[in-house]
This record gives structure tokens, sequence and C-alpha cells, in this order.
């Protein structure tokens, strides 16, 4: 239903400005000319807001993403990304709207001719910083998640946790306003998990907003955050909500 | 790489996954014909002109054989053309070709020893032209026509008659270098293109990352540029070596258009810029396919 969620998700609705917000209003999405695989969202993330993207597979979450990150355009409704119609938003102004936001894909997508450290140095590069500071930012980084004997290796050469891990601290390193991570546990054990949640959670109180999606129902338990839940394409009520907010 | 700045800043495709392979032969191949075209139509047009500049201001008079007699002729001319000749204005100077001259001439034609005493042979007489003069061969003519049947050819006339096939070489020259220039630019075209194909998922990567056109383009642009300039080099050193050995292998006494060719120090000039204009080609041309493929992802 494209009514519940913006009440359901988003209680300081009047309290922050809208430069930063996120809002889909009655979006759909489709493949090519394929069936819209995403009908009738309607939602807002304030600026600064800890979300939970949720559904079983196929329900449409990855798409969704897509949609925030804005590598797919939607087939109808109104999408404002920090606070600009990122819909119908002329084509040279994306990159710096893109360069706000932080993505873990789902499959890593690292590049693999640059080492650990220089995957992660990119975002850093593309927004003009310096390389002295950027490479004393990016070790301490990736010290943090574990991978300081790991810098110049190349991801081939990285296990999946690992790759993981540099995919993430590519998407943290630039402090981004948002950042959206799509399934980002799933190949990390259980500690790891929870360390690589507390680092969402350290960005999202510096003012990050978070979108996490995952079907692991566990990883709700231990952070209080909104839920969006997909069943099918569209937005429902989340079986989950009530024991988490 | 010449200049710091034209390195890829970003690394964002592998080394050596950049313009490579074959592409800088087809590249040097394509130049050296370019060189040879725009050589062949530059000197056509230079020669050309300095050619009939030349030709404009001279005529030859021709008196025919059964018309004087060889004994008299010189005398005659002093007496009744000279006059005629000083009175013309626009004429500068003549001289009447001697006989030997004149056989010489003809042996060229007809081929030595065929010329005999007994063939009857116009007498000719050179005039020049001052310069600046109106004057044309039928006002000659029409000045000079109390004289024994004397006849004038302009050069004009065979000079329109050479100067129409001149012409047609040199618009096909030019249209070769085109089709040439055209043929390299769809190879570079191509050439980019496979290197976006090969190097797709990195690029859809760094593109939703924030990375802007230009910067992405800047990762392909400088490699063919390169080629360009590497391949333009090769293939306008390789065309300057052909002229040069054409040039040596003409003995320095052909008529005509060779002629023509053979005066070319400008155009040899006139082509060595080229393998700059190759890297400036090759660099538009591979940053417009990159922009025109990132259009294409959304
Ligand atoms: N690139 C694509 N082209 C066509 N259909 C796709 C593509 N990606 C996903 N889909 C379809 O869209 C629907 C939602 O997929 P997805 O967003 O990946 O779901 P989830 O991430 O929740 O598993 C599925 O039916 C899937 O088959
Ligand atoms: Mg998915």
């Amino acid at each position: 239903m494209s009514t519940l969620s913006a009440n359901a998700v988003t209680p300081t609705l009047e309290s922050v400005g809208q430069a930063n917000r996120v809002r889909f209003e009655n979006v759909g999405m489709r493949y090519g000319l394929g069936k819209e695989v995403l009908r009738n969202i309607t939602f807002q993330l304030e600026p600064g807001s800890f979300h939970f993207l949720t559904g079983p597979s196929g329900a449409g979450k990855t798409s969704l993403l897509k949609l925030l990150y804005l590598a797919h355009r939607p087939s109808r409704g109104i999408i404002e990304i920090f606070g600009q119609d990122a819909a119908n938003m002329a084509r040279r102004r994306l990159p710096a709207l893109r360069r706000r936001i932080g993505v873990v894909f789902q499959d890593f997508r690292l590049l693999d001719h640059l080492s650990a450290l220089e995957n992660v140095a990119l975002p850093l590069r593309l927004a003009g910083g310096k390389d002295a500071q950027i490479r004393d930012h990016v070790r301490e980084l990736l010290t943090w998640v574990g991978l300081a004997d790991r810098m110049d290796a190349t991801p081939p050469t990285l296990s999946g946790g690992e790759q993981q891990r540099v995919a993430i601290a590519r998407a943290v390193i630039g402090r981004p306003d948002m950042l959206i991570a799509d399934e980002p546990t799933g190949n990390v054990d259980p500690q790891m998990s929870r360390r690589l949640l507390h680092l969402f959670a350290e960005l999202n109180k510096i003012g990050t907003t978070v979108v996490i999606a995952t079907h692991e129902t566990g990883l709700l338990e231990r952070v209080s955050a909104n839920i969006l839940h997909l069943e099918d394409g569209e937005l429902v009520p989340s079986p989950y909500q009530g024991g988490v907010a | 790489m010449i200049l710091p700045i034209l390195k890829p800043q970003f690394n964002i495709l592998p080394d050596g996954a950049r313009a490579g392979g074959l592409l800088p032969v087809i590249i040097a191949v394509m130049m050296y014909m370019s060189a040879l075209s725009l050589f062949a139509a530059l000197s056509l047009q230079l020669g050309i002109g300095t050619w009939s500049r030349n030709l404009d201001r001279s005529f030859t008079i021709q008196i025919p054989a059964d018309a004087y007699d060889p004994g008299t002729l010189e005398d005659e001319i002093a007496k009744a053309l000279k006059p005629l000749l000083d009175t013309t204005t626009g004429v500068a100077s003549y001289e009447i070709l001697s006989t030997a001259d004149n056989k010489a001439l003809l042996e060229t034609w007809l081929g030595k020893g065929n010329v005999t005493d007994d063939l009857p042979v116009p007498a000719l007489i050179d005039v020049k032209v001052s310069d600046g003069s109106a004057i044309d061969a039928a006002t000659l003519e029409a000045a000079l026509k109390t004289f024994k049947d004397a006849r004038v050819d302009g050069a004009g006339t065979w000079l329109s008659q050479l100067r129409r096939p001149a012409l047609a070489l040199i618009a096909n020259a030019y249209f070769i270098l085109a089709v040439v220039l055209i043929a390299a630019v769809a190879v570079v075209v191509f050439g980019t293109r496979a290197q976006l194909a090969a190097h797709r998922p990195t690029i859809q990567i760094v593109h939703h990352m924030g990375a802007e056109d230009t910067v992405i383009a800047k990762e392909f642009q400088y490699s063919f540029m390169r080629l360009g300039l590497i391949g333009g080099a090769a293939g306008t050193v390789g065309a300057l070596l052909t002229l040069v050995v054409l040039g040596m292998t003409l003995d320095g006494n052909e008529d005509g258009l060779l002629s023509i060719m053979r005066s070319t120090g400008w155009a040899m000039a006139a082509i060595l810029p080229l393998p700059v204009l190759a890297a400036i080609l090759t660099l538009i041309t591979a940053r417009m396919t990159v922009f025109h493929a990132l259009r294409q992802i959304p």
C-alpha cells in the first residue's frame, strides 16, 4: 500500500530540514519492457535516519536500492534525493549527487586490478582529494575493518569476507550523506557482522542516512531502526516492526 | 605519456588494457595514405598555380612550313614582324627558335633520327608577355595576321587541357583523403567501443560512484591520442620516405604533371603537422565515443 510506510517509518517528518531528505512517491519501476517489479512505492527517509529494507528474495530490494543510488530511472512516480528531483534531473547533475551516496553492492564490484587500498581510495580521489591525506585515511579505515595486512592485495586474492569489508570501506570512506548496502553481512561471521553494523551505526551517528537491505531478520534485533518491508514489489507493513522500535 | 596531465588519473582501466593490438598499425597505414593524398593534392595545387602563372605569360607564334623559306625567314622577321611585335602593347620580348631547337623539340615526340631535313617544320617564335598585360592569343594573332599566316598558340589552350585532369586529380586526392580520414575515425570508434565493452562492468561501477563523464573519457582518450600521434608519425615518415625515393627515381626530365609534383618543398612541409592532427582526431573521436556510450548507462 502506498500510504502506510511514510507514517510508519518517519516519525520526525517535520523536525528536520528538507535539504537532505529522500522521498519516493508512487514510484514504479520495470526492467526494459517487462512488468513492473516495483509498484506504488511511497516512503520518506529523513536525514540521519537508519533503515532496514526487508523482504523475501525476489521481492525487489535490490531494485529499490538501484533507484536510491541513481543507477536506474523509475517508470513512474516522484523520486527526490537530497531534496532534488532525481527522476527528471539533467544527466550532468547526477554525478555530483551520486558522490554523496555510498553503496555496498551485493556482489561487491571492486576493481580487480586495483589494490584494496586503491579501491577504497577511489571515491575520495573522484571527489578531488589529495593523495597523501587519502592514503592515511584509507589505511586507518582498512585497519579498523581488520584488513591492515591485506591493503596491497587485489580483490581476486581476497576471501569473500575480506572483499566485502573492502567494499564496505569504499562505501563509507567519503562519509556519504546516504549509505546504501545490499545484504552487506552475507559473507562474514557473526562477530564481523556485528562490527560492520557498528560501523554503519557510527556513520549514522554523524548524520548519514543508512539503508540496509537484508533478509536476515537476526540483524534487526541489534539496531534500533525503521523497517521498510517489501513483498512482491510493494511496501507492506513490516512483520518485524512491533518487536523493534 | 608526453605530459603528466595526460596520464589517466584514476587507473580505472587495468594497465595494458587500453588501446593497443593492431590498431596502431591500422592508424599508421591510414595516416600514410592520408599523407600521400594530402601531398598529391597540395603539390598539384601549388604546382598548377605557379605553372599557369608562368604559362599565361607566354605565347608561341607558329609560321607554317609552306609559308616561309628557311633561308630568308630571319630577314623577313626583322623587316616585317619585328616592328609589329614592337608596337604591340604587352609583348615584353620574343625569341625565334633556331632550327636545331625546333628539331630537338620534335625529337622528343618523334624520336631521335626521325626528324629529317625534308620534314616540314613550322617556324616557332616564343613571345613573352610583360607582367600584368591582358593580351591574349586572339589579340596577338589579329595584330600579326598580315604576316605569313602566323598562328598564335596561347599556352592557355594546352594549359586548359592539362588543367582539367590536374583539377580532377586534386579533387580525387582530397576525396581519398576524406575517405581515409573517415575510415580512421571509424577505426577509432570501433577500437574505443571494444575497450568500453571489455571494461563495461568497471565503467559502470565508477559511473555509479559518481565519476564525471570527462573523468572516464580521460581514461581512454589519451591512449588513443597517443595511438594517433605514433601512427600519424609513422605514416608521415613513411610517406616522406616514399616521396624521397620517388623523387630520386624520377631523373628530373619529366614534363607535365610529374614536373609539377616535383616542385614540392611546401607540400612536403604541409604534411609534417599530420601526426598532430591525427592525435587530435583520435583524441576527440575516442572522447566522443565514450561520452556517447556513457549516455546509454542510466
Ligand atoms: N536486471 C534485471 N532484469 C530483469 N529483471 C530483473 C533484473 N534484476 C532483477 N529483476 C527481477 O526483479 C524482481 C526483483 O528482483 P530484486 O530487486 O533483485 O529482488 P531482491 O533483491 O529482493 O531479491 C525479480 O523478479 C527479478 O527477477
Ligand atoms: Mg537482492
